[in-house]
């Protein structure tokens, strides 16, 4: 009876343990076409954050890929959304400072593919609209013509109800 | 009854943590799929050389300003999506800096030019969109398949100048998956 007992309680413990709210993302590695292998390429393009909250982190790296044949500096920024999906708005004035970009100035060797951890980390007592949207922008900044170009991955978040 | 006490007890402390939890959080989440942005824009450069003041400058095959409609033989650049999804494409203007730089506006002025973009299909030159430091939309839904390509154009329109020195000038064409 004894041992019974203990296995209850050890079992209880293990399962209220593995109830954190925190789970880690399941991220997809990204087998790029292979026409698009001498191309500059991000992915995804599209971000789905749900039940956030104040307080809550979300985390999902952006995978950036360099196809030229020198290497090439990029910049990772946060930036307004140009315009917004559906039943979503542009995100609050403050989010720009709960997001964190883990390599905002990435120097990439030719042909190489590389993640950059972002992730959003909403203060506590924060507020947002139930369904927000912000981008992450990236540039080649080597790019010295007057017409440059931008790659941006949206991030849509929906807040607990 | 002491004995089912205590199986009472360790029962309640198997369910209770994982129900609480259940009703209490729900677990942030965090999805996506792993689709690729990707664009190109095949002239990334227009050498003006001496311009004069409140002039207009077409940034076309030509040089000269587009038959109405635009069409495709008319423009200058290609932006191809080579990604695998369709992309919006908006576009953001910049001031021209030297010395005394110019800033971008609605209508021309002292230092201030105007810049518009086309794009094949526009129906004239007024459906072009004047380009602001703020970012406007341009393209719409370009699709990653068949039809990936759509070509554009500029105009650039001089006001008065306090100087003649070099000016520096750049748009940026930022791609975003369609929601």
């Amino acid at each position: 009876m004894k041992k019974l007992i203990g296995f209850l309680v050890v079992a209880g413990l293990l399962l209220s343990a593995c109830a954190q709210p925190s789970a880690p993302p399941v991220v997809q590695t990204p087998e790029p076409p292979p026409e698009l292998y001498d191309k500059i390429w991000i992915s995804p393009g599209k971000v789905e954050v749900g039940n956030f909250y104040p307080g809550a982190r979300a985390e999902y790296p952006l995978s950036i890929h360099n196809g030229k044949d020198e290497p090439v500096k990029f910049s990772v920024t946060y930036r307004v959304a140009d315009n917004t999906a559906e039943g979503y708005v542009t995100a609050p004035g403050a989010a720009e400072g709960w997001v964190i970009i883990a390599e905002p100035a990435p120097v990439l060797a030719a042909k190489e593919t590389r993640q950059v951890l972002i992730a959003v980390e909403m203060s506590k007592g924060a507020k947002a609209p139930p369904k927000w949207e912000f981008w992450i922008a990236v540039k080649d900044v080597t790019q010295t013509g007057m017409v440059q170009t931008e790659l941006a991955c949206r991030w849509l978040v929906e807040m607990r109800r | 009854m002491k004995r089912w006490l205590i199986v009472l007890i360790a029962l309640v402390v198997l369910l209770v943590p994982s129900t609480a939890f259940a009703a209490t959080y729900a677990e942030v989440t965090v999805t996506a799929t792993p689709t690729y942005i990707a664009l190109t824009n095949s002239e990334g450069s227009w050498a003006l050389g001496t311009i004069a003041e409140s002039s207009h400058f077409w940034w076309t095959a030509t040089g000269a300003a587009p038959a109405e409609p635009f069409v495709a033989g008319d423009m200058k650049s290609i932006i191809t999506n080579t990604g695998s999804v369709n992309v919006n494409i908006t576009v953001t203007g910049f001031d021209f800096t030297g010395v005394v730089g110019w800033a971008l506006g609605p209508t021309v002025g002292s230092n201030i030019v105007v810049m518009k973009a086309g794009k094949t299909g526009d129906a004239n030159e007024a459906a072009m969109v004047t380009l602001t430091t703020g970012a406007q939309g341009f393209i719409t839904a370009l699709p990653h398949t068949s039809g990936n390509t759509i070509k554009w154009c500029m105009k650039l329109s001089t006001g008065t100048f306090t100087d003649g020195s070099l000016k520096t000038g750049k748009v940026t064409l930022t791609a975003s998956q369609t929601p």
